[in-house]
């Protein structure tokens, strides 16, 4: 297969101010001028929609960002007004150590962060993790035995996890809202996660209304409850009555 | 989930570390206060659609919005007693202590009040957001009821424009004293935010420098966390110019006092910029909400 002839400019012009960068993408990559592309009706690609690969790997700096939550995230990041049990600070990376997709969303999360704090370009770390911890989440749900409990807390908190990203992007400013697609995709992740496990436990409105901001936000807190109570659960079942997770779900 | 934690609760505080107990009793309450939100999303969705609905069917949904509101009002009664009997609440002494530390920033707190300063400033930030639902009940939601001439007796002895502004101090007082305690770790305070907002939908014209200036210090800190509420409070306040700058603009020149009534329409309005912003509607569409 032969290579594709691309037009070289140099030195580039573009440094030098001596034409601007609809000029520059004509010469590159285009047979004629855009004006005429635009006047044909034609449908064009939307640049903003290609993805761009990253100049790192991500794998390699997964690492890094997992100790910048570990040093500088506090619960008032993920909007916490109390972390008694340190969960934001300690619990979640310790359970991050244990499964990937929880570990990629945990990552997704700082890189959020990171990006507001100390470096823009770490956005776009942020949504290749996002999109690493669903896959791996499908992945797991797919494959998780109904009956191993530490599965199920490792899947509730990635699904809580993401849907802290999600709600994060748009707080730090996710402005093109490129995100959407693979954020309506967890969606049907998520929904199945509350259903597989925690269906009993969900609380119903009473207003039959169309989802408002209000619902979505207490939807999250609901959620967040659910997960505080199961863990808790967990830790301390043996103490009321020597009741068993499983006899609970059976109340 | 929550009689399951309190049967622990009944079993487990007896059995913590006396140091422990505060912090155990916070993150108890916290659970319960949590509880109360969805009652108030309920009721947050149910007043645009009163004024379209009539006879029975108004007053049924308005009987249900009643229970809510209500159940809410005692609930947050009932936990803020509990936090007192058990002195987490307890406020030191205090010398000027204030002065130290946002003076070169801020201005200073309206005379004649005074920063609290918590023995446990985590119960602070708990105190803060009772403060401020309990003000979120009294002129978000129960406001454009008592417009429509829709009164609850509870909401009427405790909802009046003095009780709302004493409250709203209150919120002032408390987070003054949250920021002092957690100057090395703001973060801590991101989420207080929407509880200092709920302070500009009081009348109180003397608190609007000292807010503006703790906005700015908020929009440093989450960059365009601020804004979805900017937009809302744009209308509530009747300042559209308030979305076209960053509140540090503001602090050389605050904005007048132009509230507007707070009545259905506008509770309508703020719920669709709230959903337009979920769904990623574009400013110009959004500004096509807003009346001129």
């Amino acid at each position: 297969m032969s290579e594709p002839v691309v037009t070289v400019v140099d030195p580039d012009p573009i440094v030098h101010g001596e034409i601007g960068a609809i000029d520059v993408l004509e010469t590159r990559f285009c047979s004629q001028p855009i004006a005429a592309i635009l006047q044909q009706n034609e449908p064009l690609v939307d640049i903003s929609l290609i993805v761009r690969c990253p100049t790192w790997d991500t794998d390699n700096h997964i690492g890094h960002f997992l100790a910048f939550h570990r040093a500088s995230i506090v619960a008032g990041h993920y909007f916490w007004y109390f972390d008694f049990h340190q969960f934001c600070t300690t619990l979640l990376l310790e359970m991050a150590e244990q499964s990937i997709s929880l570990r990629y969303a945990v990552a997704a999360f700082a890189c959020l962060v990171y990006s507001v704090h100390a470096d823009r370009n770490a956005k776009e770390f942020a949504f290749i993790y996002y999109a690493k911890a669903v896959h791996s989440l499908q992945s797991e749900l797919n494959s998780a035995s109904r009956n191993h409990k530490d599965q199920h807390f490792a899947i509730l908190a990635t699904a809580l996890q993401l849907a802290t990203v999600e709600v994060s992007s748009r707080l730090f400013g996710n402005a093109d809202h490129s995100d959407s697609l693979l954020i309506r995709q967890n969606a049907f992740v998520i929904f199945r996660v509350r259903h597989e496990f925690f269906s009993i436990y969900l609380i119903p409105f009473n207003s039959p209304q169309p989802p408002s901001a209000a619902v979505f936000w207490s939807g999250i807190s609901i959620l967040r409850i659910t997960a505080a109570l199961f863990w808790r659960t967990k830790a301390y079942y043996p103490t009321i009555g020597g009741k068993r997770c499983s006899e609970l779900d059976a109340n | 989930m929550l009689r399951v934690r309190r049967e622990l609760t009944d079993i487990e505080y007896h059995l913590c570390r006396e140091d422990q107990r505060i912090p155990r009793l916070l993150d108890d309450t916290w659970q319960e206060t949590w509880e109360i939100v969805p009652h108030l999303a309920d009721v947050l969705v149910t007043i645009p659609q009163l004024k379209n609905l009539q006879g029975e069917r108004r007053a049924q949904s308005f009987r249900c919005v009643e229970t809510d509101l209500v159940y809410s009002w005692n609930r947050l009664n009932e936990l803020t007693e509990s936090l007192c009997t058990s002195n987490a609440l307890d406020i030191m002494d205090i010398d000027a202590f204030y002065t130290s530390r946002h003076s070169r920033c801020c201005p200073r707190l309206p005379l004649p009040l005074q920063p609290y300063l918590f023995r446990y400033p985590s119960a602070g930030l708990l105190q803060l957001m009772i403060l401020a639902m309990r003000n979120y009940i009294a002129t978000i939601l129960y406001a454009p009821l008592r417009d429509a001439g829709l009164r609850i007796e509870l909401l009427e002895k405790n909802c009046d424009e003095k009780s709302v502004e004493q409250r709203a101090c209150e919120i002032c007082r408390t987070f003054a004293a949250l920021e002092h305690a957690y100057i090395d770790a703001p973060y801590v305070l991101l989420p207080t935010f929407y509880a200092v907002v709920i302070v500009g939908f009081t009348a109180l014209e003397e608190l609007r420098l000292w807010l503006w200036h703790k906005f700015a210090h908020f929009e440093q800190s989450g960059a365009l966390y601020v804004n979805p509420v900017k937009k809302n409070l744009s209308i509530l306040w009747n300042t559209p110019e308030l979305v076209s700058q960053d509140f540090a603009f503001w602090k050389s020149r605050p904005l007048g006092n132009r509230r507007s009534v707070v009545d259905i329409d506008v509770i309508d309005l703020t719920v669709k910029v709230a959903d337009v912003s979920l769904d990623g509607c574009q400013n110009d569409e959004m500004e096509a909400l807003i009346p001129d």
